[in-house]
This record gives structure tokens, sequence and C-alpha cells, in this order.
């Protein structure tokens, strides 16, 4: 639940304005600290504390995406330049006394209640849904089909992605939250890249460019490792063998380009749908 | 000291440069970044390692046979988790996720099988050391350097005189028009994946009696990613200056500054020399039709 | 005011040694269809990337009107009034064909801030982003319709027949409201009677929409049809430029063409 509170964060960066971030972890490490920070120094109320935690991981997302974005470097030079800024908060958070170094911060309360989560879960995924279907969502979307027609359309590249990033890191500091008052202490070497990357195979899994996809992808992955727990060690592999198959087989993923009231609501024609299905494929035909 | 610092730092870079030509092998002729790349080389330690103590082998037959592993798994890597998206044609994101997923997947299946322990190489060349100068240089990280170089001359050769060489050359300016030449593009990528997997074999080894082999050994792989953007993807002689710059710089910085943010600095660095040249030092031509 | 709606200056691009295009220099007149024609490879399409700021000219200048817009990024050139279609077709490939033109007007029609995106629609709300996107899809229909595309408006854009991705691009490119539209060989792969077809509609929408176009075609019917004044280019350079009886005469012209064999006139 949690875990798909960052998801939908990374949905609308990744699937919307498709960008890859490897670094989506930092910000869930920041928003976790200011709020554990908020609660615990501070003496804050949890509700108080998850906008602060929202705004802080908002922040420190211009940090990276100001000169990366504005640069419009190549989509893998970005990717490659999140997972060193990922790097770069641990580092930070270890070095810091604030947050305790890598002892990290114990005994937080359990704030994160499951009807919280699933309140905070709704919150996210209504704004990311206001936001994906506006003409902000439009811009992003215009920019991941093809960003040279996109800015031959007015729209500004450096803009429209940050909007995303700044978006998608709101998330991720809300899920940090979330997660510091759940599991009641949190050490900066429990967001590393592997915590990134389990949010990206989420999206991936859900569905590229779709927002209810990646939530129910992510609520599925939480749910059965917590059944097995003992395959902990296989659970990574299997991610990466369902990313790889995914890729290859069905990169639509469950609901790739689709939510899922389309698939009850709107009856499209047989013939669109098809033709969703083989651009989504690849769309060789250009 | 310095000159010392400056050394080490080539002997790092030596190694680092050798990674990176792999990873510039691969972009200049697909034009995305395998990420998977370091987990091959990982693999090819453990291969290294293996072939060496479980199976006894002397040190060149365990070199070679680790160079022709990972070439084995090089090209898998390609025709499993690449292959049918080229051919769909598929947009970079798909290939990254799925570059990043056969990394996972590598990496975990290591955690799951061989474990999390590091497993230090027989001793060879670890102690004896070589004078300088007035500097001293591990005898291994001199015969890294000397591989390195060898291993990257020769490739360099290769491409650059020889009919498949040349074949691979035209395919990574412009792979449509190079088919239509009547070369044979999956021949040559396969090829191409190949050659960078032998690289990878040699530069597992190298690193597997440098620093032992463990499964997320893939960090210091990304840090040859790094050398690979700086000097400029897509250009050899770009992998091998970008590969002893980050190494020297990395060297000065540990030793002058602190070790602990050697790693932030690498990647700020390369972010900085991104701002100021989008296609590194020696990248090849990136401005995109239209 | 400047009575030409763009010039172009000495313009010149250099492709790490190659040179895509050389002291080029002509003046798009106000409300007149211009043409730019040339061998393939003569560098057509980079003079369109120059004017609309896809990359820097290497030497030269592009003016709007009277307004230097050599440095200025691609958006803000669009912002000033130009407009452009894509040789190989560069849709949002995945939207339907509606979306595609509704991302364009977009930027001339803002009509509702971030946070009245984000807060403000609710479900039981049919408030204001409702209302304004309502707006936007009835706007976007009227342009898909003065390009004859209107009934194929939910389909997705990479479904369409090549020649309706064309004219789907020229109705993207219109709802951007441009003073100057830029096509790049808007009849390429029609047959001749489709192409007069789209140089009626292109007379049409120059009238209707009073705009400048500037234009590269290789079918030479409609080029002479079409343009008041046609700019000719070979090896990036300028071969002539003239009126089209004009150039139908130019000697060099001739033989450019001639020379290498092509018959598209």
């Amino acid at each position: 639940m949690i875990q798909a509170i960052s998801v939908t964060g990374l949905a609308v960066f990744t699937g919307f304005t498709g960008l890859m971030s490897l670094g989506h972890a930092a910000f869930i490490a920041v928003g976790a600290y200011t709020a554990a920070i908020c609660t615990k120094t501070y003496g804050l109320p949890f509700i108080a504390a998850i906008p602060l935690a929202a705004i802080m991981a908002g922040l420190v997302s211009l940090v990276i995406g100001i000169p990366t974005l504005r640069a419009k470097l190549r989509s893998d030079y970005f990717t490659i330049a999140t997972l060193g800024f990922g790097e770069a908060v641990r580092v930070l958070l270890e070095n810091l006394s604030i947050t305790n170094g890598a002892r990290g911060l114990a005994s937080l309360t359990k704030y994160s209640t499951l009807p919280r989560a699933a309140i905070a879960l709704a919150i996210v995924v209504f704004l990311a849904k206001n936001f994906v279907f506006s003409r902000y969502g439009r811009m992003a979307i215009a920019i991941r089909e093809d960003h040279v027609a996109a800015e031959m359309a007015g729209i500004n590249l450096f803009n429209v992605r940050l909007r995303s990033l700044f978006f998608s890191a709101v998330c991720a500091g809300v899920g940090g939250a979330f997660h510091a008052h759940y599991i009641a202490f949190i050490q900066p070497n429990m967001f590393t890249n592997v915590q990134s990357t389990l949010l990206t195979a989420s999206v991936v899994a859900g569905g590229i460019g779709s927002l209810t996809g990646p939530v129910i992808a992510a609520l599925l992955f939480a749910s059965i490792p917590e059944l097995l727990r003992a395959a902990e060690m296989w659970r990574l592999v299997v991610y990466g063998g369902v990313l790889v198959a995914i890729m290859v087989l069905r990169p639509q993923g469950i609901f790739g380009y689709r939510e899922i009231n389309h698939l009850f609501r709107r009856k499209r024609p047989a013939v669109v749908a098809e033709a969703a299905g083989s651009s989504a494929d690849g769309g060789d035909d250009s | 000291m310095f000159m010392q610092t400056l050394v080490t730092g080539v002997a790092v870079g030596g190694v680092y440069a050798l990674m990176a030509v792999g990873y510039s092998l691969i972009f200049s002729i697909l034009n995305f970044s395998n990420f998977a790349y370091g987990s091959i080389i990982m693999l090819a330690s453990y291969v290294g390692y293996f072939s060496l103590t479980s199976y006894g082998m002397p040190f060149p037959l365990a070199v070679v046979v680790t160079m022709l592993g990972a070439a084995a798994l090089s090209l898998l890597n390609e025709r499993i988790s690449y292959s049918s998206l080229r051919k769909r044609n598929a947009p970079s994101l798909y290939f990254m996720i799925s570059a990043m997923g056969t990394s996972i997947f590598l990496e975990n299946m290591v955690y799951a099988t061989i474990g999390a322990s590091f497993k230090a190489y027989p001793p060879l060349f670890t102690q004896a050391t070589v004078k300088l100068g007035s500097s001293t240089i591990g005898k291994l990280d001199l015969f890294a350097i000397i591989f390195s170089f060898t291993a990257i001359f020769i490739l360099n050769y290769y491409i650059n005189h020889t009919r498949t060489g040349i074949a691979i050359r035209a395919a990574s300016y412009d792979s449509t028009i190079a088919q239509i030449n009547g070369v044979n593009l999956t021949y040559v990528i396969g090829l191409v994946f190949i050659l960078a997997g032998l690289l990878a074999g040699l530069s597992g080894v190298f690193l597997g009696l440098k620093y032992m082999a463990y499964p997320t050994m893939g960090w210091i792989t990304n840090k040859a990613y790094v050398s690979a953007v700086i000097g400029g993807l897509g250009s050899l002689p770009g992998a091998v200056v970008g590969g002893l710059i980050l190494g020297v710089l990395e060297s000065l910085v540990s030793v002058y500054i602190s070790s602990t943010i050697r790693d932030v600095f690498s990647f700020s660095f390369l972010i900085c020399i991104l701002l100021f040249m989008p296609s590194g030092l020696f990248g090849k031509y990136l401005e995109e039709k239209v | 005011m400047s009575d030409y709606a763009a010039r172009v200056e000495n313009l010149g691009k250099n492709f790490g040694g190659i040179l895509a295009a050389e002291e080029i220099t002509f003046q798009v007149r106000e409300k007149e269809i211009m043409g730019i024609i040339g061998p393939n490879g003569a560098g057509k399409t980079t003079i369109f990337n120059l004017m609309t700021g896809v990359y820097p000219p290497t030497a030269g200048k592009v003016f709007l009107g009277d307004e230097d817009v050599t440095k200025l990024a691609p958006d803000v050139i669009v912002k000033k009034g130009v407009s452009r279609t894509f040789q190989n077709i560069r849709l949002f490939k995945r939207l339907t064909v509606l979306e595609n033109v509704v991302t364009a007007l977009d930027l001339n029609y803002p009509l509702y801030n971030i946070g009245e995106a984000l807060f403000l629609n609710l479900p039981f709300l049919k408030g204001k982003v409702k209302r304004a996107e309502k707006d936007l899809r009835d706007k976007a229909m009227s342009y898909l319709d003065t390009v004859g595309i209107a009934h194929l408006a939910g389909n997705q854009a990479d479904s369409l027949p090549y020649g309706l991705q064309r004219k789907l691009e020229m109705a993207r490119a219109l709802a951007l409201e441009p003073k100057l539209l830029l096509l790049d060989e808007p009849a390429a792969g029609m047959n001749p009677e489709e192409s007069m077809d789209l140089a009626r509609l292109i007379q049409k929408v120059q009238k209707d929409f009073d705009v400048t176009v500037l234009l590269i075609e290789h079918h030479m019917d409609l080029v002479m049809y079409l343009c008041h004044h046609i700019f000719v280019m070979n090896f990036g350079r300028e071969l002539a430029q003239g009126s089209p009886e004009e150039i139908q005469e130019n000697p060099a012209v001739l033989k450019a063409y001639l020379g290498e064999g092509r018959s598209n006139g």
C-alpha cells in the first residue's frame, strides 16, 4: 500500500513522461527522514509531517532535475545521473548528524495504519489522475511520444519534465513518510538503488502509460513476498526476469497505455483497440 | 606522493577504460546504454574465480575460459533481452528497462545461488610491487594496465583494419544503410556483443584479482560507464581517455579529500561534463535527425 | 513592419565537417506561398530545422518579421508564430487524432492552471477544467474538419494511412495559430490527383487562416501550381530563385534536375 504511493509518482514520471529514474529511492529517503525528524525531534503531528516530507522531497528533486533536465540530456544519461544522485543522497544521509548517520533513526511511532495509508494512496492517485488527464499530462505524453514534435507544438521540454519530476518526487516523499512510520526505524542503506529498481519494476509490470496498472502491480508485488518471506533472494531474481519478459513479450504491461476502468467503461471499436496493441508493440510501421 | 597517486589512478583508469570500451562498443551499434554489461563483468569475475579455484586451472587458461564465458553470456544477453526489441524498433526506454531487468536478474541469481560473500582470488601478484622511478606499482596493476591497453589496441586495429571491423563501423553510423549495403545486422550486432563480452571477461578477472568477486561489484562497472560517457559514448579513444581521467581524478580525490565522497564526486563530475559537452569529450555526433 | 514574414541571411550549417547548408539567403513575403525545391539531400529540411530552432546554425541569421530569432529555442519560436510539419511524420502516435490537435491548442489556450487541474477536478463537480477540456475538443474538431479528417477524431493517430497522417500534422500545425506555416513534403507518397487536392487544400488554408506558407516539395506540378516564389537548392547551396516561370526556364535548374535523371515534373 505504501509502496504504491511512491509507485504512483514514478508511474507519472516514467509512464507518462518517458524518462527512467534510478534515483527515486532518494526521494523516498528524503521524505522518510523529513517526516521522521518532524515527528521524533520536533514532535510535530504525523499529519503535519506528511506535507513537509512531500515538499522536501519535491525540493530535492529540483536539485537534480534543474541541471540535468535543462541540459536536455539523452534519456540514458539522465538515468545514470539519477543513479549517481541516489547514491549521493545516501552518502549524505550517512554523514549528517541530524539523520544520525549510518545508524539511522529508530523507535519512531507507528502512525502508518492501513486506513491512513489507503486514504493517502487514494488522494495521491486522485491527484495523479487529474495531473495526467489535464493539459499538463497531455504535454508530458506528447514529449514521451515525440519530443521534437512536442517542442514544435510549443511545449517547453524542461518545464514539463521538471514538473513531472517534482510531482513524482512529492508522491515519493509521501510514500517515504508513511514508510518511516510503518517500520518505525530508518537507515540510509534501506534506500539503495535496489529500492528504485523495485519501483520501476512495478511501473513496468503494471504498464507504462497507465496509473491504475502500476498501483495494482505494486499492491501485488508487495503482498506476494509477504507470504513468501523465505524466498527473499529469489524474489529479486524473479523481478528481473519479469522485467525482461515483459519488455520482450508484452511491453505494454498489464494495462499499458490504458486504465483499468477503460476496460469496462469505454468500449472501443475493435479496430482501434487492435491498433493500440500493435503500436504499443513497437510501432515499426513508421 | 602525488606521483604515486597518479600511478594508482592510471592503474584504476586502465581497467575502467577496458570496461568503458565495452560499453561504448555496444552503445555505438545499438545506440543505447547496456546497463546489464556490469553484471556480465561481475559474472565473468566469478567464472574466473571458479576456474582458478574449483577447477585449478593455470592462470592464462582461466583468463581464456573467462573471456569465452563472458562472450557467451554477452551474446545471450543480446539475443534474449534485446533482439526482439530491436526487431520491433522499440523505444530506448524499453531497452533500458530490459537491460536493468537483466542486471537485477543476474545479480540476484548470484546472491541466491553463490551467496553474498566475497570470493578472494588465489594470491597471484597481489603482494609483489615494481619500482617505477620514485613510486611503486603493484605487479597486478602493471599487468592490468599492459593487458588492458593491449586488448584495446588489438580491438582498435580489428575495427579499423579488417573487413568485419569495417562492417561494424558502417553499422554503427547508420544501421539501415549498412544493411542495404549487405551488412548482416544480426551477425554484426552479435559480433559486437561477443567482443564486448571478451573485454568483460578480461576486466572481470582483473577486478576479481584486485577487489575480489562479489555480487554488487556492478557498482564499480557503473563508474566504467561513467568514464565511457565522459569520453563520449560510441568513441573508443574517448572511452580510454575517459577511463584514465576518471581513474586519476578519483585517486586524487580519495587521497587529498576523502574516499567517502569519491563516488559522489565521479557522478557530479559526470553531470558537469555533460552540462558543457552533452556528447562527452569525443562523442560521436548526437544531434538528432529530424 | 517588414514586408517579409521571414528572412534568412547567409544561413549555414556544418555537421561535423559536412556542409549541409551554406550561404542561404531568401525572403518569404507576407501571405505568399513559397516553395523550396531541390534533389534529395540538398539541405532543404536542414533549412526548416534551422528556421525552427531544432538546431543552431553555424553561420547566418533567421528573422521573423524584423525580429532576429536565430538563437531561440524551438518552443519559443513556435510562440512567435511559426509552426511546421515533418518530412518523416512525427505525430504523438499513441494519442488519438483529436488529442494530437488538442495538445497543440494548449499553447494558445491555457484555460486553467495547475492548481485547478489538480484540486478542482472532482468527479461530482462539473467545473472549469471539464468545461475547458470540452471547449478545446470542440475547437480541435474544427481544425480536423478543415483538413477533412474529423470523422477519424477518435482513432489512434498512427492507425491512419500516411496521407491522412500528413493532414493531421497539418491540422496540428494550424492549431498553433501560426503566422508562418512550414510544410515539409506535404504531398510525399501521393499520386498526382491526390497531390492536386492537397494543393487546393493548402490554398484554402492559406486564405482562411491568413498565413504565409513555406513548403518543401518534390511534386513539381504542385509546386508550380501553388507557389508564387521558388527557391532551388543543390548540394546545400542556392541554385536559383524566382517565379515558377523563371525557374522552369533556368538552365542551371534544368541541368541539375535532368542531369540527375529526376523526372518528377
